[in-house]
């Protein structure tokens, strides 16, 4: 049974491929030239340039945090690029403008940037490497007054926007990554939800990355305005390669009062062979704020890729009966690390927290879940509730949970369970009694193990996210 | 810092010089070795993961004194800390120092040692020297390691094999004011029970005066196969004391060990609690209850260690919080890949019942084996609301149920205790102790099924 | 004795409670019977003033006083008594000290004396006889560990010790066996008295058969909408609700 169980889990990674592009790549190194050179390669105003040296000079201080269960080789930072784009017209009026090797390359992923092709519910930014190469429906967003584009073209064509919240919610200086990425982030998405809007469609950012030798160091920044309404979604992956690859985001949200960003993601960065050779180093800093009163983020992330996970999406819960959640599955194979959990801050009155991680360790994986709850002293009233689940398979992996709670008034309640266990003999004995082969009964077992997280993403994402853990609802093993 | 740390390393040459040199050459080196250890690490911070919520600077800056002398204290006193109605062997140590004349040891069946360990190193220095300091690391816990560089009395235990205690034995520990001095304490416990043996400890920290002294307490506890140990922790020193012990239990196969930890005293408490299950088929159960009231910071750090296979593991703490208290709940479970069909329950609840009081509670699962069964759970808030309306609506009053339903809290973690009479002193000091800190004198006695 | 007058009411921002009128007699046996989710336990809960649930409109007089305007326990001590559908469990409190703390204060509250354990203990004991529960019971923590049916004979002997003016039973038949249906029953028929009444919430036909209602009522989605003696009981068992339902639809 052991075998099929993997087999399930394990399925060959399918997004592999190289594209064979030209690129402008800037040699190995960091200093502040090369932070320069990226800010004016994007002609980027003053203040920005500014912004990011002063990230740079923060990240020089500081060091590379190690508190995490995560064991990898050290990582040196001067041999790595921080720029790669691939080369086209330096501005694109139409989609029919971008190379069609890129066209193909994303069509290959499943993601198509031909607008008549998508589901019209759906508006994609593409990231190829470290830049933005594609954002559709663009026009029918306007017609709205929403804003959704590269980070770059939002520099250019809003700058008071970008001025105003970027750092707002992750300060240049928050931490390592954090501050390396503010010093040298080449584009990401941009999106801006005015008052009182409902964004009619899902709007996605799909990441890839392609050069070798490469970091991917992209940064999102989702505002949604006063009674404004968002669903995002994030995918991403990454040729197989040898080597290992840095991949260091950041991600800020923010809620204004009565609004709501809900924010998914499904995170397939190649994770290396089964002797955890090559993968991507995943070091990510997520953090929304929910600003005004009666706001909401909600974060779920379906973690299946990279060799080492870092990340930790959270919720300032500043506003009055203000909303966060987290809802995660993340699964661990092989040689996969992965040390990832929430923050839930509640600093306003009556806010509330719900955070449901699911772990799965197969292989030699290790698979944690580390989480904070704190509630200040103002924050009366409020609540969390914490559910944190763990499956193991096999006995060569494992599963961790260090979840801190610090309550600071007695009018709030925190609720915390956790649990480990194997998968159970009992549900796949009774399965099989009922005519479910083994195969489908561990599918279903896993697949209802994650359901409370898979039933937060949107339709088309959830569906992808059962394939991901070699689950198909049919009952055919992938 | 490193005043602080020159203040116990001239302590260290006073206490080597006077009184501290009836030990064996070997513990001379095992305390030097400790002494370069702690020299090492000084005194935590709360930049430490360890010491993340538990801030000892106060402790740090105090110059806690060796006592050599002993202090002279009342039967009466003594009396009043011994549990109710029930007869038992009483070891009484004051300061850190055997007070025969406070110590109830006749009848004591043949073969079973109860003796303070300066006392025993004679007759049994072949056991003291195979297990003293050897499951319990200095290397990482400062306290740990000041407490083996002071290596001085303490309480031994051996339990021959096969042989049942029938009374419980009571190592009472007091703490006195002396002259204007701050007392250091860093008593030493040895308990071996060999296999098949049977044994119920209740161990008390007292003060007698409201003087800042210091516990620093290190007990070690080895269960061989087959043995059943219980271990009644009753912490109840002053309110200006700082109490640290390090417990640390070694199971063997199909061993029982039992321990509760009461911790109502102290202006800080740390428990460090640890049980390595080092044997198949072995069944640990360790729970506590603290009431944290005023300023007092009481911090409990457990941990489970299961290392072999089929071996259940139960943890229940209850936290009851008011005023400015602060309580530190870290609990960790940690299964070794050969543990497999390891059952383990971790709980953490807290009951808050002031707007002052904190809780910072971290429960951790490592868990390397997959045919396992782990939970734990964690829950801090006020009173449970549908509990008082039901007591509501049949007739009681807001301020009855609150006091109902905290003797209920309490009476829970209570529940745990095996041995009837060590529970019933336990209920009894639990209420107690809600009765003068809430104010309340109209609870309930526990009862319990 | 109680007089409901169209009260409304919210559950999680819900209305649940549509307009309820309802008089209750003293000596009178009203039983209240409808669909799952129709509101019964909403009404009994309101009745004794859980704090979930917010009344946005109505009143209730409770022997003339303002019913509404109490607390929880002050109602208990008035005399309303709800035996619950869900009991709850409450660990390390035992049975009997709450028992006695409840009854204490309500004695308090009427002027008697107090009982002391031992008055308590044998009171306890003659009522635990009525519905035949054993006296290891005394000391467990109230309904910890209870079966179902352990749970209803324990609300039933709360209900003897406490003497109530009004009872509410909602569904204490669920979950007993039929032995203990009987006793239960009985329970309630032997602490009936002209001056008491009772209000039983149930399912089905079966309790009806031994403590006899004098009026039956239909509750539908927060509405009485039907009335009448006990053969309406008899009526509902024969053909579930949807007879009501369609002469409700055939009425608008
Ligand atoms: N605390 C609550 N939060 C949310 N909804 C509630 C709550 N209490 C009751 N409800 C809802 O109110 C409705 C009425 O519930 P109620 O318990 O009064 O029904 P009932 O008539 O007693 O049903 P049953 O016959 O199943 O006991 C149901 O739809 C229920 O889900
Ligand atoms: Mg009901």
């Amino acid at each position: 049974m052991a075998e099929t169980i993997e087999e399930l889990v394990g399925k060959e990674y399918k997004y592999g491929f190289t594209t064979d592009i030209e690129a402008d790549t800037i040699p190995p190194g960091l200093s502040e030239d090369v932070v320069r050179t990226i800010s004016k390669k994007k002609n980027e105003p003053e203040w920005l340039t500014e912004w990011r040296l002063k990230a740079y000079r923060a990240w020089l201080t500081m060091e590379e945090p190690h508190w995490s269960n995560l064991k990898y080789p050290p990582i040196n930072y001067q041999s790595l690029s921080y720029y790669s784009a691939p080369k086209q017209a330096k501005k694109l009026n139409s989609l029919n403008e971008v190379d069609p090797i890129l066209l193909e390359t994303y069509e290959k992923l499943g993601i198509s940037l031909t607008e008549q092709k998508r589901l019209s519910g759906i508006a994609v930014d593409a990231v190829f490497d470290s830049v933005s190469v594609a954002t559709t429906f663009k026009e029918t967003l306007k017609e709205k007054g929403i804003i959704f584009c590269s980070f770059s073209d939002a520099v250019q064509e809003h700058p008071d926007l970008v001025k105003k919240y970027l750092g707002s919610v992750v300060p240049y200086s928050d931490n390592f990554f954090a501050a390396l990425n503010s010093a040298v982030f080449s584009d990401g998405s941009f999106c801006y939800i005015p008052k009182g809007v409902r964004c009619p469609m899902e709007l996605s950012t799909y990441f890839r990355i392609n050069a070798s030798n490469t970091g991917q160091f992209e940064r999102t920044l989702i505002i949604a305005d006063e009674g404004a309404y968002v669903s995002y979604l994030e995918g991403c992956t990454a040729p197989m390669r040898d080597e290992n690859q840095l991949h260091a985001a950041v991600v800020e949200l923010i809620a204004l009062e009565k609004a709501e960003v809900k924010y998914s993601t499904v995170q397939n960065w190649y994770a290396g062979d089964k002797d955890g050779k090559g993968g991507i180093y995943n070091f990510v800093t997520k953090r929304g704020k929910c600003a005004g009163a009666y706001s909401k983020i909600s974060w779920t992330q379906v973690e299946t890729g990279s060799a080492i996970t870092w990340k930790y999406p959270s919720v300032i819960l500043l506003g009055d009966n203000s909303i966060g959640e987290f809802y995660s599955v993340a699964v661990v194979n092989n040689r996969q690390d992965a040390d990832t959990g929430t923050k839930m801050q509640h600093i306003g009155k009556n806010t509330r927290s719900t955070i449901v991680s699911k772990g799965i360790s197969a292989g030699r994986g290790n698979n944690t879940y580390r989480g904070l709850v704190n509630i200040g002293k103002n924050a009366t009233n409020s609540r969390n509730y914490t559910q944190c689940d763990s499956m193991l398979i096999g006995n060569k992996c494992s599963a961790n949970t260090f979840p801190y709670i610090e309550v600071k008034n007695s009018t709030s309640s925190v609720e915390h369970e956790a649990s480990t266990s194997k998968i159970g003999e009992d549900q796949i004995f009774y399965c099989k009694q009922r005519g479910i082969n083994t195969e489908n009964a561990i599918s279903m077992i896993i697949n209802g193990f994650a359901k409370e997280v898979f039933k937060n993403l949107p339709m088309e994402f959830a569906v992808e996210a059962q394939k991901l853990l070699g689950i198909s609802l049919e009952g055919s093993v992938g | 810092m490193s005043e602080v740390k020159n203040h116990y390393v001239s302590e260290f040459q006073t206490f080597e010089k006077n009184g501290a040199n009836k030990a064996p050459a070997w513990v001379h080196d095992v305390r030097k070795n400790a002494l370069s250890v702690f020299n090492e690490l000084g005194f935590p911070t709360t930049k430490q993961e360890d010491w993340k919520y538990t801030n000892v600077t106060p402790i740090a800056k105090g110059s806690f004194k060796y006592s050599s002398a002993p202090v002279q204290i009342g039967p009466d006193v003594v009396k009043s800390f011994l549990v109710e109605g029930t007869d038992q062997f009483v070891m009484t140590f004051v300061n850190g120092h055997l007070a025969p004349e406070h110590s109830q040891l006749s009848g004591i069946p043949n073969g079973i040692v109860v003796s303070n360990l300066i006392g025993a190193y004679s007759g049994h220095g072949n056991i003291i020297r195979e297990y003293l300091s050897k499951y319990v690391k200095h290397q990482k816990n400062p306290f740990t390691a000041l407490n083996t560089a002071f290596i001085n009395d303490g309480a031994f235990v051996h339990v021959p094999a096969n042989v049942a205690v029938e009374k419980p034995i009571h190592l009472l520990f007091i703490s006195t004011k002396k002259e204007s001095d701050q007392i250091a304490s860093h008593i030493r416990n040895l308990i071996v029970v060999e296999e098949g043996a049977k044994v119920n400890f209740v161990v008390s920290y007292r003060s007698v005066g409201d003087h800042t002294n210091l516990t620093n307490v290190v007990t070690e506890i080895v269960a061989k196969k087959n043995s059943l140990v219980e271990v009644v922790k009753v912490q109840k020193e002053n309110e200006s004391a700082f109490h640290v012990e390090n417990l640390h239990a070694h199971q063997h196969e199909t061993s029982d060990v039992r321990i509760f930890s009461l911790a109502i005293g102290g202006a800080i408490a740390r428990n460090d609690m640890s049980v390595i299950i080092d044997g198949e088929a072995a069944e640990c159960n360790l729970n506590g209850l603290y009431i944290v009231t005023g300023e007092q910071l009481i911090d409990h750090h457990t941990f489970m260690h299961h290392i072999h296979p089929n071996c259940p593991s139960h943890e229940l703490f209850k936290g009851i919080l008011t005023d400015h208290g602060r309580a530190v709940f870290n609990g960790k479970v940690y299964v070794e890949p050969e543990a497999q069909k390891t059952d383990s329950k971790q709980t953490n609840r807290n009951l808050l019942l002031s707007d002052t009081a904190i809780v910072d509670t971290k429960p951790e699962l490592e868990i390397f084996a997959d045919d396992v069964k782990c939970t734990h759970g964690a829950a801090v808030g006020g009173m449970n609301e549908s509990h008082s309306f039901y007591l509501k609506t049949r007739g009681i009053t807001e301020e009855s149920a609150k006091g109902i339903l905290t003797v209920g809290f309490a009476a829970e973690a209570t529940a745990k205790i095996v041995h009837p009479a060590l529970r019933h002193h336990v209920d009894l000091m639990v209420v107690d102790h809600l009765r003068s800190k809430l104010g309340t004198a109209n609870l309930p006695d526990i009862v319990h099924a | 004795m109680i007089e409901i007058k169209n009260l409304h009411a919210k559950v999680a921002g819900r209305e649940i409670l549509k307009g309820i009128n309802l008089n209750v007699k003293a000596g009178e046996v009203h039983a209240i019977m409808g669909p799952n989710g129709s509101g019964k336990s909403t009404l009994a809960q309101v009745l004794s003033g859980h704090p979930a649930y917010e009344v946005t409109d109505g009143h209730v007089l409770f022997e003339g006083q303002d019913l509404l305007d109490m607390e929880p326990e002050k109602r208990a001590h008035a005399g309303v008594f709800l035996a619950f559908q869900y009991p709850v469990e409450i660990p390390g409190v035992s049975n009997s000290y709450f028992l006695k703390a409840g009854l204490n204060e309500i004695r308090k509250s009427r002027g008697e004396e107090e009982l002391d354990s031992m008055q308590f203990l044998k009171l306890l004991k003659e009522k635990m006889k009525i519905v035949e529960m054993d006296s290891s019971f005394i000391n467990r923590p109230v309904n910890e560990g209870f079966s179902g049916g352990e749970k209803k004979r324990n609300e039933i002997l709360q209900m003897a010790v406490l003497e109530p003016k009004l009872a509410i039973l909602d569904e204490t038949d669920s979950g007993l066996d039929i032995d203990a249906l009987k006793i239960v029953a009985e329970g309630v028929n032997k602490l009936k008295s002209p001056k008491n009444a009772t209000i039983v919430v149930t399912h089905y036909q079966r309790l009806l058969n031994y403590i006899v209602p004098d009026f039956v009522h239909v509750l539908v989605n927060g509405r009485i909408v039907k009335s009448g003696g006990k053969e309406l009981a008899l009526e509902l068992e024969a053909n579930g609700y949807d007879f009501i339902k369609e002469e409700l639809l055939q009425s608008v």
